[in-house]
């Protein structure tokens, strides 16, 4: 059911796009989004929300402010616009003959066969000329698919299969474009991908700046889920001995990822990253050097000194590790969503290889419901490992209160941007271990202004459990070392992950965009 | 039978053509025709009326039933194809008892409005709504039974509507009407026996809550070009009967006559459509579910031309060999049915009409197949108003009755033709393009959104 906007004012000075998170899904990137609202009473945002289908989720999971003055909500499935009335499903009762190939059926050409981002493509998907129907139906679709993709994407696959993903491919982007975008002075979309396509045909039609903030790297994420992904079939290769071969329509939609990606960065005013590692990705991914930002994300400032006991034992009034079992003891905290993207997985295995060697009570503190199906695995692989005594899921939580507990925060990601959760671990005082990816090496390890403070935990390499594991171990064995990286982790976020910073900076965006 | 290639399996597999396509038509025309005889024998003038009476039953309910048929028939074949024959039960009563009811009053009408005595009309209405639940079983029928029992239960009932017609007028209670009952009740044992194999085609396991409203507005279009084909089949005759022409009678004997040539031709169709022209239909359509490639896919398109090409090429000869003879036997055709030598002229026009007509329905056929059904509305439509406006162009000289059937049925012929050509051209993009897109796949979920 679509919800109605919260009100709808008129123009707004700043319209946040936002794909698949604030205000429904919790996390870092929706928290970072709250904290930009907060941060900026006087100014008015509207907010676009693309998600899946209607129905996808429930009640907003924030209270959303009250300088958002429009909060639209746009699908990439679900019913079918067609003309006025949105229907469930279209059929065929005339094919558009003899007209000319819309303009953006040309865009999607060069999409895929040009491999080129420039103003033209950009003018041809805001045109706006291509209705679902005519996509759907028309000749010139069919002719494109036929005459050029067919042969440069999967010469010799099956063509139904191609059929239907290019059709999969492109109804959401139709659906998406033809969609209304709230009026404002500037747009800013909080990721590349649907938010950032969006948001550059927005600019393009009106003529307002854009910004585009990346968190993650979108294309980079996607085509890791891609090469994963069950819902395309690889090939029988009975050549190779009943190994499958990898489809080559992984290799089209991640192409199709990185496009929409190039498009945001084409379009965008300015890019801002979170860390020097990702602009270095966003760099070889094609983003021009002088529109891209380094503005890491930031927390409250953290107290001025740091404990000089280990949180958690000073929680439990102890000044040694308990020996419980004559094994050192480690309470470890995972603070995230339980989906595959965090790895809880490779969590859940490294728990049960290091508790052969220390003592651990595993604290998983986030939401399960967004991905039901991997939460039950991982509680059964819980089960099955017998680590019901060792780890527990408590949903979501305060977190606040929760860090000082932990000796340890734990991330086993498969990808991330610049966790919010370290930065938080960091103001309690609480060493990290990271899986290698996004900028968590240059949060542990610091980066040109800050290496000099040490690490402020362990990188491990991602899907290893072994590694996490034996990071683990060491951090149980070694308390000094966890009361030193605590230490380093406060002077790191106190340094160079404040809130104030990032309000600064994004002030002095919008305003030179505004300007 | 095709398959054991020899004289005899090839023999088998037409007359099972013939068996299929017009046994029912056959023996019908067989019965009345046996009736007239027995009638003529017996000295009788009134079976005149009576025939008069079943063509009218006849072309009524043959046109007005004919889209509720295709509805029904299209309905039983999509249950059929998802496997859910479950369905049909339910929803075949219901029309069964419409027919029976609702026909009852077209029947009613249409004696009335024909003028007909209370003698004739009753037992004429009783037949109307007869006729109309056979068809609408034979609609029904031919996709979820063996043709066996279609041919079976007309076989069975005609004998009794021979025997029946020539008995019951002997009797005081009857007299001339005893005609038309003991037709009818001929007519009803097919009917039941119609219904008793079709009922028993089904499953036991019925969802009494399938409904098949729905069908006819999914299908409008089907019923709208059936309306239209049976329409036109009889819109000349119709035409020159309310014009009171006088030689309207003669005219509709010779169309009969006439009709009776395609017999050779729709055998062949059938047997054609039955054996090559569905193996390379399944190919293509089992090629894309299977994976095949774009080279793969155009390959077997343009095998399916070749083989829809085919089958109008042999259409078209078997008929033109028919109709060439039964052109040069007119003259002896006329004289065996004691008509005037210039209803010679009549005939000839009406056999080249007929032939043309039967390889416009053989495209029609085709486009049916292909669900293209835009095209088969549009085919429909053009033998309809042709045949009426050439008709009554032509009027009632009896040099030239005949002729604007004759030219009718060569537009259609070329319109269907032309249609059918143009679809088979843009198959591989039309299969493709056609298809609806649902709302929901569950089968692509993207981990962005």
């Amino acid at each position: 059911m679509t919800r109605p906007p919260v009100r709808c004012t008129g123009t707004a000075d700043v319209a946040l796009i936002l794909e698949g998170t604030y205000p429904y899904v919790a996390g870092g990137v929706s928290t970072w989004v709250h904290q930009i609202l907060g941060a900026y009473p006087d100014r008015r945002f509207a907010l676009l929300h693309i998600g899946p289908h209607p129905g996808a989720y429930e009640e907003p999971r924030y209270a959303i402010p009250s300088n958002v003055t429009t909060l639209a909500e746009v699908y990439c499935r679900g019913a079918v616009p067609v003309g006025k009335f949105p229907v469930r499903r279209i059929d065929a009762p005339r094919l558009p003959r003899g007209k000319q190939p819309a303009r953006m059926l040309r865009a999607i050409r060069r999409i895929h066969v040009e491999d080129v981002v420039d103003d033209e493509l950009l003018d041809d998907l805001a045109s706006g000329d291509l209705g679902v129907n005519e996509f759907l139906h028309g000749d010139a679709t069919f002719e494109l698919l036929r005459n050029e993709l067919y042969d440069r994407v999967s010469p010799s696959g099956p063509f139904m299969d191609f059929f239907w993903h290019f059709r999969a491919m492109h109804i959401p982007l139709l659906r998406l474009l033809a969609a209304p975008c709230p009026d404002a002075g500037i747009y800013h979309a909080v990721s590349t991908g649907y938010a950032g396509l969006v948001g550059a045909v927005a600019s393009v039609r009106t003529g307002r700046p854009l910004v585009v903030t990346e968190h993650g790297l979108y294309a980079r994420e996607r085509e890791m889920e891609l090469s994963r992904a069950r819902w395309i079939q690889d090939i029988d290769d009975r050549r190779a001995h009943g190994v499958p071969r990898p489809s080559p329509l992984r290799r089209f939609w991640s192409h199709y990822f990185r496009m929409l990606s190039r498009i945001a960065y084409h379009r965008a005013t300015r890019l801002v990253t979170l860390s020097e590692a990702n602009r270095a990705k966003q760099l070889a991914d094609g983003a021009a050097p002088h529109k891209i930002v380094v503005v890491p994300n930031g927390v409250a400032r953290a107290a001025p000194t740091a404990p000089t006991t280990p949180p958690a034992q000073a929680a439990s009034g102890e000044l040694g590790p308990r020996l419980v079992t004559g094994k050192p003891r480690l309470r470890v905290g995972f603070v995230g969503r339980v989906v595959p993207i965090k790895d809880v997985i490779t969590l859940i295995k490294a728990v049960g290889l290091a508790r052969e060697h220390v003592d651990l009570d595993v604290q998983i503190v986030g939401p399960q419901d967004e991905d039901p199906s991997y939460a039950r695995r991982c509680a059964s692989l819980v089960e099955s490992l017998d680590l019901g005594a060792v780890i527990t899921f408590l949903g979501p939580r305060n977190v606040a209160e929760l860090y000082p507990t932990f000796d340890v925060v734990l991330l086993t990601s498969l990808s991330e941007g610049q966790p919010l959760v370290m930065l938080e671990a960091y103001a309690a005082g609480v060493p990290v271990i990271a899986t290698d990816v996004g900028a968590c090496r240059e949060l542990i390890e610091g980066g040109e202004g800050d290496r000099a403070l040490g690490p402020s935990g362990i990188v491990t390499r991602v899907a290893n459990p072994p590694a996490t594991a034996a990071a683990l171990i060491a951090l149980a064995r070694d308390p000094s070392l966890r009361a030193a990286m605590g230490q380093a982790a406060l002077a790191r976020v106190n340094a160079r992950y404040q809130l104030n910073q990032v309000v600064a900076s994004y002030e002095s965006l919008y305003s030179s965009m505004a300007a | 039978m095709m398959a054991r290639d020899s004289l005899s399996g090839s023999l088998g597999a037409f007359l099972t053509g013939v068996a299929v396509t017009s046994g029912p038509w056959l023996l019908t025309t067989l019965v009345l025709v046996l009736v007239r005889i027995s009638a003529a024998r017996s000295g009788t003038l009134a079976v005149q009326e009576v025939e008069q009476v079943i063509t009218v039953v006849y072309a009524t309910v043959i046109v007005l039933s004919a889209p509720i048929d295709i509805v029904l028939s299209r309905y039983a074949a999509d249950r059929v194809y998802e496997k859910r024959r479950d369905q049909i039960a339910a929803p075949l009563r219901t029309m069964v008892s419409v027919c029976l009811l609702g026909f009852t009053a077209v029947g009613a009408l249409a004696m009335r409005l024909a003028g007909f005595p209370l003698a004739l009309a009753i037992p004429g209405t009783v037949l109307a709504s007869i006729v109309a639940a056979q068809w609408l079983l034979l609609s029904a029928a031919g996709g979820l039974s063996s043709p066996g029992i279609i041919v079976r239960a007309f076989a069975a009932g005609a004998p009794l509507s021979v025997v029946g017609a020539y008995y019951l007028p002997g009797l005081e209670l009857f007299g001339a009407t005893g005609y038309l009952y003991g037709y009818g009740l001929g007519q009803l044992v097919t009917l039941a026996l119609l219904l008793h194999g079709t009922m028993r085609a089904l499953p036991e396991d019925e969802d009494e809550d399938a409904r098949i409203g729905s069908a006819f507005r999914e299908y409008w279009m089907l019923a709208a070009a059936a309306f239209c084909f049976h329409a036109g089949l009889w819109v000349d005759k119709i035409i020159l009967y309310v014009s009171g022409v006088a030689d309207a009678p003669i005219y509709a004997a010779c169309a009969a006559v006439a009709w009776l040539t395609v017999v050779p031709a729709a055998a062949f169709l059938f047997v054609t459509i039955e054996t090559a022209f569905h193996r390379r239909f399944r190919a293509y359509y089992a090629a894309l579910h299977a994976g095949a490639s774009l080279r793969e896919l155009e390959r077997l398109v343009a095998e399916l031309r070749e083989e829809v090409d085919e089958t109008l090429r042999g259409t078209a000869a078997v008929q033109a060999g028919v109709t060439l003879i039964a052109v040069m036997s007119a003259p002896a055709i006329v004289g065996a049915l004691s008509l005037h030598a210039d209803h010679g002229v009549t005939l000839a026009w009406l056999l080249v009409g007929a032939g043309l007509q039967v390889v416009a329905v053989s495209a029609t056929l085709l486009l049916y197949y292909f669900d293209f059904r835009r095209e088969a509305l549009a085919t429909a439509a053009t033998q309809l108003v042709t045949n009426g406006v050439l008709t009554l162009a032509v009027g009632g000289d009896s040099r030239v009755l005949g002729l604007g059937y004759t030219v009718a049925c060569a537009i259609t012929c070329v319109v269907s033709l032309t249609l059918l050509r143009r679809r088979m051209e843009g198959l591989l993009g039309r299969t493709f393009q056609s298809q609806p897109f649902a709302s929901e796949d569950a089968a692509l979920e993207l981990g962005s959104v």
